[in-house]
């Protein structure tokens, strides 16, 4: 089956129903597209208040945000696919859409978002493979979504932000979280979350990792080891932990796939994840019609992905001529102006950098050699 | 820290209502300053300010213990009379503990301080959620004291 649309978003998370917004508001005939079977993507397993301005919705829980933003979207005339997944994003721009109810459909869209979030990152170690190994995303969505406790004693590896929150949300689900691991000397998660843990009595080892999961069918224990500075354990330093689950909240890394397979250029910028699609303020890719917004161009937080959604969709709107130049630039000048002042600060100050110097790069080649569609006219005028 | 190093040195409070904020990261955040309808605490421009308290015109409401997104906000209540201070703390976790029970309260690092008594338990709907409790306890332990043990023979006990 074939259809086609002025716009195209893939992924309805916080970045993905911003952009919705915008473009709804300009009546665009816009088909959002989620692989889950409700939109709101990681928002509806935040059960915790966000930080932010107090103008843009700080205090609320991410579960709220996500209803707001859902009820806004079905107001508008949006079409919304649940359940689909987005096969391949092939380089003459057709959208290969396994779409829950009507198997596959070949979407071709004028304009397209991507905005399909990340990916966990994991790591390997003795006998990883057991059940009941997971991530902190898994657990969250077990936990927060669908009610299921994955275990009962928990060892949580990652002192992160995620692995912080996480084991918080453990506690309020009723699981003890036996200690949360950090192969790195410090805690590189917000001192007030780390705070809210250590009130609770929980342990958090610093400098130690986990070097094997015990168990035959399941998990049934973990050995976990201090470490050097180079992350080698110490012999000698090995514990022995009685676990059920072992979570792992390890970082996690942009999905960027359908981005590259489209072409877009991909560039390593490891302060904002790893590898990236270039992008500028107006979070257009270097081929014009595909933008980019939310944690798959930069792991960030879930308000700093739903101003980058406004921004991409109105800058779609103005290019498709549903906004004049004046009224976009307004428009968009009010959501950069929050999305710097979310990255304010000593601790935004690398992520403004790296998105000035993506920002740079994405003209560069938009103007040079990677434009495919300029390669390949170059490749047909030599063959 | 300022406050509880006046606390420390005196035997009174300097001020009926004290806030305690353990917000010592410049995160781009500041619902505390729109909560308090009393102007105590100030964040300004930029939003990555540390806050600052001015605790003499403190109503000792909660609101902003609820509010904090970091749960990082905790209140000194002084009557003036007696040997005990009330400290309330933000609260998200379940069971509650019931109101007029003794607990062990804990300082900053979950370390048990001593014993202290539930006089309240605040959740009215505009908390969303999040519950402010508040315990008495001595005068010289108020001050470290950041929450309650979460044992399991210890709440509703």
């Amino acid at each position: 089956m074939g259809r086609n649309a002025e716009v195209a978003i893939i992924g309805g998370g916080p970045a993905g129903l911003s952009a919705a917004v915008e473009l709804g508001e300009v009546q665009s005939n816009c088909i959002l597209m989620d692989d889950h079977s409700q939109v709101g993507g990681q928002l509806n397993k935040q059960i915790h208040k966000f930080f932010g301005s107090e103008k843009h919705s700080a205090g609320q829980r991410g579960i709220d945000i996500a209803k707001k933003l859902e009820e806004r979207v079905s107001l508008l005339n949006i079409e919304i696919w649940p359940e689909s997944t987005v096969l391949d994003f092939d380089n003459e721009g057709c959208l290969w859409v396994n779409k829950g109810d009507s198997g596959i459909v070949d979407l071709m869209a004028d304009r397209v978002i991507i905005a399909t979030g990340a990916n966990e990152n994991t790591f390997p170690f003795q006998n990883w493979t057991l059940p009941g190994i997971m991530g902190a995303g898994a657990l969250q969505t077990m936990m927060n979504l669908y009610r299921v406790l994955p275990g009962r004693r928990v060892l949580m590896v990652g002192a992160g932000n995620v692995g912080l929150i996480v084991a918080y949300q453990l506690l309020q689900a009723g699981a003890e979280v036996i200690a949360i691991i950090e192969s790195a000397n410090k805690i590189s998660g917000y001192d007030v979350h780390r705070r809210k843990i250590l009130r609770t009595g929980v342990p958090i080892l610093t400098s130690t990792s986990i070097v094997s999961a015990l168990g035959e069918k399941e998990v049934e224990g973990a050995v976990i080891s201090s470490v050097d500075d180079e992350f080698r354990p110490l012999p000698g330093t090995e514990r022995q932990l009685a676990v059920d689950t072992i979570c792992l909240a390890v970082g996690l890394s942009p999905l960027i796939d359908l981005a590259w397979s489209r072409g877009c250029k991909i560039v390593n910028e490891p302060l904002l994840g790893g590898w990236i699609p270039v992008h500028d303020a107006d979070q257009q890719t270097n081929i014009d019609s595909v933008y980019i917004v939310g944690d798959c161009c930069s792991i960030e937080e879930a308000s700093v992905a739903m101003e980058e959604g406004r921004i991409a969709g109105i800058s779609v709107a103005e290019s498709m001529n549903l906004l004049d130049y004046k009224t976009a630039m307004e428009k968009k000048n009010v959501a950069k102006k929050v999305l710097h002042e979310l990255r304010s600060g000593p601790l935004g100050a690398t992520v403004r950098t790296a998105k000035e110097r993506l920002s740079k790069s994405t003209t560069f080649y938009r103007q040079n050699f990677f434009h495919p569609t300029r390669y390949e006219k170059c490749l047909s005028n030599w063959r | 820290m300022k406050n509880v190093s006046v606390i420390g040195g005196k035997k009174n409070l300097t001020f009926k209502n004290q806030l305690i904020i353990e917000c010592y990261e410049p995160i781009p955040c500041n619902p505390c300053e729109f909560l308090c309808t009393q102007k105590v605490i100030q964040v300004g421009s930029p939003i990555t300010n540390l806050p600052v308290t001015e605790n003499e015109n403190c109503s000792g409401c909660g609101v902003c213990v609820a509010g904090c997104p970091g749960q990082a906000i905790f209140l000194l209540q002084d009557s003036g009379v007696g040997s005990t201070l009330k400290v309330s703390f933000p609260w998200e976790l379940f069971p509650l503990p019931i109101k007029g029970s003794t607990v062990l309260v804990v300082d900053s690092e979950g370390k048990q301080l001593g014993e202290g008594s539930v006089v309240k338990i605040n959740k009215p709907r505009t908390y969303n959620e999040t519950a402010v409790i508040t315990v008495e306890v001595s005068r010289k332990l108020a001050p470290l004291v950041r929450g309650i043990d979460r044992g399991e023979n210890n709440l509703g006990g």
